[in-house]
């Protein structure tokens, strides 16, 4: 017996809570619990379990029912986005999409991709939300089986003035992004920054990241048929308290005065100790895939303990049965709904025969040292799969969670208010360029444009020696599958504001296929896509009006996108992260952001975006777009009436898309540039000075009437979204004439390479070095 | 003869493990990783020591610090005295710096830029070949593009020692162009006064091969599986060994 007045916390966290009354009487309970539940969903809460819960499965269920493991709100939209294709091994479902890559020497190699935000975190303590946010991703693929081998970061900040709090917010992210990767050991392989000063209150810290399986060898997060009776082995750090209720405060908006109290949802990242997990869990990998056990393996991510046991024995069709007194902790007197619930990072949990448990125990604990690599760090017997389909989980003695297992991982849908269509921009009015040499300067200067090395140097894009074109040298970056053997994979990453606050549905359909152009750009063919959902409040019916539009334009554009395959690309992994918005009710603007991974069969058929011949030709494989919505010249300008943004021709842009790939793999194109932010012009002036600013062979491309008759000088010059710039040596010039033909792409010959200007006859001349100059020195004092 | 057997150390937090080893494979090496909760007496039964990248125990108190107190840098520096070769490669050179194996120099945090830096540089053989013995098979004034991947690699020390090493002929490499991260004498590469003993701060590991430099130079399009400039680290090593064979 507990001596009155002192504090019993098993009796705490098995305590019942009454969920009767008013919406109001359900809405206090909810706040003075901090549940994250509406009075309908406490309602259905009483009516599946058929009486009150205690305050542990109150808990449970507020978490397991946030957006952000349940979907709640978009789940119904999500089903409108295609998830099949020939190339897809593990759809969307599971911790990570696999997608098939190829064989080597007999062997079937898969990609293992999955894409996560960690945006609410990042926003209150940038360094530590960044950093979780890349190491929970990396679990997410390795759980899959796999070897983790890259990652990538979108970021989206607030206008990065010095001294304020969005250029900290910028500085600390990327440093947490790159502590954590670089200590792994994980190379950072594509990525991108927009600013934005919807952002500034909200950024989003988006991670997408890549593993390499086998394909006899990729592990499931369920529990596998046969599993009943077997161990369930909690591995990594020792739980403590924090991250608790992170999934639930992701949930929520983000108010300035709430922030240090929401600092305790986040958690405290260990790099250190990830690398060891990884390197433990290949060497799991090994001996499991030579005994031929069948094994259930996940992370914990969102809802901690409690979270990963019950979707990893629910998937398999069972129950569990978890010891809370069995977890090893960092702290004393841990409630055990705090134990169950803590979101403490780099933890995995295994569902094994009994028979491999001592040998499981022994890899980490022994060959792998974890508890002297961090204290008390070990993998640990936590609990059973049972065949009843119950969640039981005890403390003290005491069940203090026993509940039907559907209950928990089955959320039950939110009815949400559709508003109107968002309102179609005015036409476009011709603008006139009155220096388009000027002009070009300010463009390449953009914070969107500008150079991104200083920013990418924080990152270790050259570590596991696999790395064929590292972050920034390309649109997109390229590793060896396998050390040793030709085939390699492409990543890139896309999602522009600057569309997004234009046309939530034309800027999410952009998104994919920038991404698809990006990882075309290099050589390879697109096989597979992810996307995170970046929105405001679904309560709000503007913002989940836009929700609506982005996975509509994410579905049209990947069933549009059919170079690679007639059923168009499949999205196989995402996430949604829903309420961003700052105190002052402003919602971000909609960003769908997608990640494009591609195949290449011959590593040595890649090209970067940098000219290295003079005297090969250019061309514009694409078109020029009708309006200037959206694109950098027309802020740069303050263009009165901009239009909206560019329309997308799904058969022309395949064709433009074949044209570029096939051109790349035959060996007649020597450098490729997709055309986005900034338009034409800056494309062409980034393939002369190159990924550094280094380069130093110009262009001269021809009068734009000859090229562009009838098209504005701002449209030609400037206008965004319109395909691809390539350079081809001039004697294969007629073969590549005649293979864009073939694919009737849009071709538009343009100059040629060579001298030290940027030269466009009867526009304007300027040095290939001040262009640089003006393009490399923006992002220096943020990132330097 | 058999190929040297080479073992490379992984202590917790090291990440460059795999690509090492198949650096050193590639250059007809027997090489392994030897994980640190192996029997470190095992290890005198290796030709050659390699100390790969990575974060070594966190680079808690100083980068290399405490690796650089374990068991296996005693008994690697105790084969080392013997005359057995050691390549330490950025946390490797690190550990070689902070357990005194070259002397009163240190690997400082860079300058100017003061954080973690990423890029790809070229160092140039300085010294006669000979000096170092990891470096006799290499020519004269080789030049060899690697990849900085650092936070702390800024070699520095006192004046005299500084006098001395150049005196010695013991800074092996210097970047080409200056240094970026403030190395004193734009050292990149060191080794000890017996010259069996080098510490490297870029990798040569992680564009050994063709398809890692071709981004920069296309040419190497044409052989993606041969071995780049910056293999020849892993050659001399290989044929170090031998000539003691």
């Amino acid at each position: 017996m507990t001596p009155a007045g002192t504090f019993d916390p098993v009796a705490h966290a098995a305590q019942v809570l009454a969920l009767s009354g008013s919406d109001d009487d359900l809405k206090r309970l909810a706040a003075s619990e901090a549940l994250a539940l509406t009075p309908d969903e406490l309602r259905v809460i009483r009516e599946r379990l058929g009486r009150d819960p205690t305050r542990a499965e109150a808990h449970a269920f507020a978490i397991q029912w946030s957006e952000h493991c349940s979907y709640k709100s978009s789940r119904a939209l999500l089903a409108r986005l295609p998830t099949q294709g020939p190339d897809v091994v593990v759809p969307v479902g599971e911790d990570a999409g696999i997608l098939r890559l190829g064989a080597i020497d007999g062997v079937e190699y898969c990609a293992v991709i999955a894409h996560e935000s960690h945006n609410h975190p990042s926003q209150v303590v940038p360094f530590e939300g960044a950093a979780t946010g890349v190491g929970g991703i990396l679990r997410d693929v390795l759980c899959m089986g796999a070897k983790v081998v890259a990652c990538a970061d979108p970021l989206r900040f607030g206008p990065p003035k010095p001294g304020t709090h969005p250029a900290y917010v910028a500085r600390a992210a990327v440093e947490g992004v790159a502590a954590y990767g670089n200590a792994v050991g994980v190379p950072n392989l594509a990525g991108d920054v927009y600013f934005h000063p919807s952002y500034a209150e909200n950024c989003l810290v988006n991670v997408v990241a890549v593993g390499i399986v086998e394909r006899e060898r990729i592990l499931p997060s369920r529990v596998p048929p046969g599993g009943e009776g077997y161990d369930l082995v909690l591995v990594g750090k020792a739980t403590d308290a924090s991250g608790f209720g992170g999934a639930a405060f992701a949930s929520l908006t983000l108010d300035a005065a709430q922030a240090n109290v929401n600092k305790s949802a986040v958690q405290v990242p260990d790099p250190f100790l990830e690398n060891v997990i990884m390197r433990a869990s290949y060497a799991a990998f090994d001996e499991i895939h030579a005994s031929g056990l069948q094994v259930g393996f996940k992370d914990l991510g969102a809802g901690g303990i409690l979270g990963s046991s019950a979707e990893l024995c629910a998937a398999g069709g069972f129950g569990a049965q978890i010891d809370l007194d069995a977890v090893p902790r960092a702290v004393p007197n841990l409630p055990p709904f705090v134990v169950a619930l803590a979101e403490t990072q780099e933890r995995m949990l295994w569902a094994v025969p009994t028979s491999f448990t001592p040998r499981l125990l022994a890899i980490y604990n022994e060959v792998f040292t974890l508890p002297e690599v961090a204290a008390n760090a070990r993998a640990a017997v936590i609990g059973k799969v049972t065949r009843e389909r119950r969640y039981i989980a005890r403390s003290g003695g005491c069940a203090v969670c026993d509940l039907p297992i559907e209950a928990l991982t089955q959320a039950p849908r939110r009815r949400l208010t559709l508003g109107p269509p968002p309102p179609a921009p005015l036409p476009y009015v011709p603008l006139h360029v009155p220096d388009a040499g000027d002009a070009l300067l300010h463009v390449l200067a953009h914070p969107d444009v500008c150079c991104r090395r200083p920013l990418v140097e924080h990152y270790d894009t050259f570590v596991r020696g696999a790395t064929a074109l590292p972050a920034g040298y390309a649109d997109a970056g390229v590793l060896l599958v396998k050390r040793g053997a030709r085939l390699a994979l492409a990543l890139a990453v896309d999602g522009n504001p600057r569309y997004a606050a234009l046309d939530p549905r034309l800027a999410a359909a952009h998104a994919v296929v920038e991404a698809v152009r990006n990882v075309a750009a290099v050589g390879a063919w697109p096989i597979g896509l992810t996307d995170c959902l970046n929105y405001g409040n679904p309560e709000n019916p503007i913002a989940y009006r836009a929700l609506a539009e982005g996975v509509e334009g994410l579905a049209e554009a990947a069933r549009g996108l059919t170079v690679s395959s007639p059923t168009g690309l499949p999205f196989v992994s995402g996430n949604v992260s829903l309420y961003n918005q700052s105190a002052s009710g402003a919602s971000v603007v909609p960003s769908a952001i997608v990640a494009c991974l591609g195949r290449i069969d011959d590593v040595s058929r890649t090209v970067g975006m940098q000219v290295h011949t003079a005297g090969e030709v250019l061309y514009l494989v694409g078109s020029f777009p009708a309006s200037l919505g959206g694109a950098v010249l027309a802020e740069v300008l303050a263009a009165a009436q901009p239009g909206p943004l560019p329309s997308l021709d799904y058969a022309q842009i395949n064709a433009d898309i074949a044209t570029v790939v096939h051109g790349i793999q035959a060996g007649i194109v020597s450098a490729a540039h997709d055309v986005s932010d900034g338009g034409l012009l800056a494309c062409v002036a980034e393939m002369c000075f190159g990924p550094d600013g280094k380069g130093a062979i110009g262009a001269r491309l021809a009068a734009p009437a000859q090229w562009a008759p009838g098209v504005d000088l701002a449209r030609a010059l400037f206008g965004e979204s319109g395909g691809f710039v390539v350079s081809v040596p001039a004697h294969a010039s007629s073969d590549f004439e005649s293979l864009a033909a073939r694919h009737t792409a849009a071709l538009h010959r343009l100059g040629t390479t060579g001298g030290e200007w940027l030269a466009i006859d009867q526009v304007c001349r300027l040095r290939i070095a001040e262009l640089a100059a003006a393009w490399r020195k923006p992002l220096e004092d943020l990132y330097a | 003869m058999s190929a040297a057997r080479v073992a490379v150390l992984v202590f917790p937090g090291t990440n460059s493990e795999e690509e090492t080893v198949d650096a050193c494979r590639a250059a007809g090496m027997d090489a392994r990783p030897v994980l640190w909760s192996e029997p470190q007496g095992d290890l005198r039964n290796f030709d050659a020591y390699v100390l790969p990248g990575g974060f070594a125990h966190e680079d808690r108190v100083r980068a290399g610090a405490i690796a650089a107190r374990s068991q296996s840098l005693r008994v690697i520096a105790q084969e080392a005295q013997r005359g057995k070769f050691v390549l330490g490669i950025c946390n490797g050179a690190q550990m070689l710096a902070e357990a005194g194996l070259l002397g009163p120099i240190a690997l400082a945090r860079n300058l100017p830029a003061g954080h973690f830096q990423c890029r790809l540089v070229e160092v140039e053989l300085t010294a006669p070949p000979t000096r170092c013995a990891l470096t006799a098979a290499m020519p004269a004034g080789l030049r060899v593009p690697m990849a900085m991947a650092h936070g702390e690699g800024r070699f520095t020390g006192d004046r005299q020692t500084f006098d001395q090493l150049e005196r010695q002929g013991r800074i092996i490499f210097r970047y080409v162009g200056g240094a970026p991260n403030g190395s004193l004498c734009d050292a990149a590469g060191v080794c000890n006064e017996e010259g069996n003993i080098l510490a490297l701060m870029p990798h040569p590991e992680r564009v050994a091969w063709n398809y890692n430099l071709a981004f920069a130079r296309p040419e190497l399009h044409a052989n993606p599986m041969g071995l780049t400039a910056a293999h020849a680290v892993f050659a001399a090593l290989a044929a170090a060994v031998r000539a003691v064979a």
